[in-house]
Formats: structure tokens, C-alpha cells, sequence
């Protein structure tokens, strides 16, 4: 596991040095690396799939014309992430009154989803709630969320990272990652109450 | 299970909202197009990219004061900077204090020196009438009595004198 992360940022040293002499096709190779990571943390704090191209296609571009700067400090996956959660949050405060959801489809696998087949065998809420609702309730729920702690549950709750990679890419200590995450749960329980037994 | 674990059940259920996966097949393509789209546009005399390079400071300071705790002073702090610069740039320079060499400069033109001399022709006699001398003390002036001084609108010049080019005033 820690083989394979150590050579995922080699791989990523590589590509980016190559890039810096100007191989557009190593960037390239980048960007089809972190597309559906990107994507998903942008949608996840925006709700709106539109809003989330558009972000996209700028943090890739903003990330390409700021190369030369990147010294390697931290990994290219830190920092990339960095630029798209601040620009996102950039975005997200200008756009500050439109609270309309444009949301994408789940997917099929989510039916064969372990844990969304406990949930569904638990709680009777979640079963009787078709997807739609449920996904609908979910996202609104997300939104009545500040930025930073909407940035917070995305990062932990839904992309998986740790504590110390969130702390890094918002530039902030642990502890307030902790505490940001502690609030949104609050919150988040309120707002599902009714999906939670 | 308790709630908290609950909550991170359902908010892993998100993951599966994706835009499937001919999104991704494409994206590099649009990527691509909005690149070259982008790469036409700058020229440094194109207002539209002085207001891009604004957006892009105000963008760069939002960021930087981001991880203030308290991001309105940093504004406030900011404001005061750019007014601390904006009354230095107003200042006028200082006076030399040591012995200069060189000598200290005309005085600049005041209003009053601008003024050109009053043209002889536009004075304007109050009367022509003959100069009456001043009334004996406590009597009043007669129009009889001749006067010794010049009884002149207009500054007291040598041109002011009564000429013949001047009017007379009718009587």
C-alpha cells in the first residue's frame, strides 16, 4: 500500500518534470490521472455539474500555466488539489444566491452497493425514499452548509482522505479539519434526521 | 451503529453520482478546445485582460487572506496601506534644508501679480466738470468749489488723467 503510494508520486514527479521542459502529452497523461477525483470534489461542493466543468477546465488550466512555479514541496495530487478547492471556494462565494442543484445521474452500481444495501435493509426511511429524493436530500442538505465545512465533509466523507492530506491542501492544522468535521456532522444530523435511526 | 456512523454511510452513497464515463473520454478534448480559446485572447491592450489581471489580484489577495483568522482586518489593513501611499504620492517635495548651490527659485506667480495695469482708456472721469477745492472746515462741498484731486474710477496711474480721447460725462 505504501509501495504503491510512494510510486503513484514518482509517477507523478515524472510526468510533472517532463511537462516543466514542455511535453504537453505528460499533462495530458496528468489530466486524465485526476479528472474523475477533481470532478467529484468540485461537484460535491457545487451541486451543479455545469458550474463543475467550468471549474474544472480551469483549475487543469490554471495548474498548467502555474507549472514552472511548482518546486515539488508537496505532491502534485496536493497541489493540484489546493488550486481547485480554493478556486471552487472563490466561486462559490461570488455565486453565494443561486441555490439551484444541477445534479448528475447516480449511477447503476450503486444497487449493488454494500452499504447502501445495509442502509436500505435498515432503515426504512432510506428504503422508502426512492434515489432520486434520497440524492436529492443529500445535496440540499450539503448546501445549507458553509463552503469550508461543505469542503471539509467532501474531502473526508466522500473522497476518503485523511485528516493530514485535508489539513495540507486547505492549509490549515488538523485540528481545525477535526473541528470543521465535527460541526458539519451536527449540522448534517439535523438536516437527515429522518434517514437517521 | 451510531449516527455519526449512519451519516458517513450516506454521504458515501454520493460518490456513485458521477457523469458516467464518455464525460471523462471527452473532457481532454474540451480541455484542449478551451485551452486554444484561451491561448487566442491575450493582447496587454485589451482592456478586457487589464480587468482579467484585476480579477486575478483581487482572486490571489481573497486566497491570501483566507487563512486569516480574521480577514477583514486584513482588508482594513490593506485600505490603510493604500491610503498611507495614496497621501505620500499627494505630498509636495520637501524644501531643501542644506546650502544649496543653487539659487532659490522666482516666487511663482501670484494672482495679484498676473493683474495687467488698468488701460488709460477704460478709466472712466466722474465728471469733467471744473475741480473744486475742499469745503472750509465744517461746511459742506459745493459743486462751485474746485477740486484738487482727481475724481477718477480706476487705479490712481499717470495715464488715468483726463484725456481727450475720454468721454465726457454729460453734464
Amino acid at each position: 500500500m505504501a509501495d504503491a503510494a510512494l510510486n503513484d508520486k514518482q509517477e507523478d514527479r515524472d510526468l510533472v518534470e517532463r511537462a516543466q521542459e514542455g511535453d504537453c502529452a505528460a499533462f495530458d497523461t496528468l489530466i486524465l490521472k485526476y479528472t474523475q477525483r477533481l470532478y467529484a470534489l468540485i461537484y460535491h461542493m457545487t451541486s451543479h455539474r455545469e458550474d463543475t466543468h467550468d471549474l474544472l477546465q480551469e483549475v487543469f488550466a490554471r495548474a498548467f500555466r502555474n507549472l514552472k512555479s511548482f518546486r515539488g514541496q508537496s505532491g502534485f495530487y496536493t497541489w493540484i488539489y489546493t488550486i481547485a478547492v480554493n478556486l471552487t471556494l472563490n466561486f462559490l462565494k461570488k455565486r453565494n444566491r443561486r441555490r439551484m442543484l444541477s445534479l448528475d445521474d447516480v449511477d447503476s452500481g450503486i444497487q449493488h452497493d454494500g452499504e447502501f444495501l445495509e442502509l436500505t435493509a435498515s432503515s426504512d426511511p432510506v428504503r422508502e425514499a426512492g434515489l432520486h429524493e434520497l440524492q436529492q436530500h443529500l445535496n440540499e442538505a450539503l448546501q445549507k452548509l458553509s463552503n469550508d465545512h461543505r469542503a471539509v465533509v467532501t474531502l473526508f466523507d466522500i473522497q476518503g482522505l485523511p485528516h493530514a492530506e485535508i489539513s495540507s491542501i486547505l492549509k490549515v492544522s488538523e485540528g481545525t479539519v477535526r473541528s470543521r468535521l465535527h460541526y458539519a456532522h451536527k449540522q448534517l444530523q439535523a438536516h437527515l434526521s429522518n434517514y437517521l435511526a | 451503529m451510531n449516527k455519526d456512523e449512519q451519516l458517513s454511510r450516506l454521504l458515501r452513497l454520493k460518490r456513485h453520482e458521477t457523469p458516467g464515463q464518455d464525460y471523462f473520454a471527452g473532457f481532454l478534448h474540451d480541455f484542449h478546445t478551451y485551452q486554444r480559446l484561451h491561448a487566442a485572447a491575450p493582447s496587454p491592450a485589451n482592456p478586457a485582460n487589464a480587468l482579467g489581471a484585476l480579477a486575478r489580484s483581487r482572486e490571489w489577495w481573497a486566497h491570501a487572506s483566507q487563512g486569516l483568522r480574521r480577514p477583514a482586518l486584513a482588508w482594513g489593513a490593506l485600505g490603510a496601506a493604500a491610503s498611507a501611499a495614496l497621501l505620500l504620492s499627494l505630498r509636495p517635495p520637501a524644501q531643501p534644508t542644506g546650502l544649496a548651490a543653487t539659487p532659490p527659485a522666482p516666487p511663482a506667480p501670484t494672482w495679484q501679480s498676473r493683474q495687467t495695469p488698468f488701460p488709460a482708456a477704460q478709466t472712466v472721469p466722474v465728471s469733467s466738470a471744473p475741480r473744486l477745492a475742499p469745503p472750509a472746515p465744517g461746511k459742506r462741498r459745493t459743486s462751485e468749489q474746485p477740486q484738487d484731486l482727481p475724481n477718477v474710477i480706476g487705479p490712481a496711474t499717470p495715464a488715468a488723467a483726463p484725456s481727450a480721447a475720454e468721454p465726457a460725462r454729460p453734464q
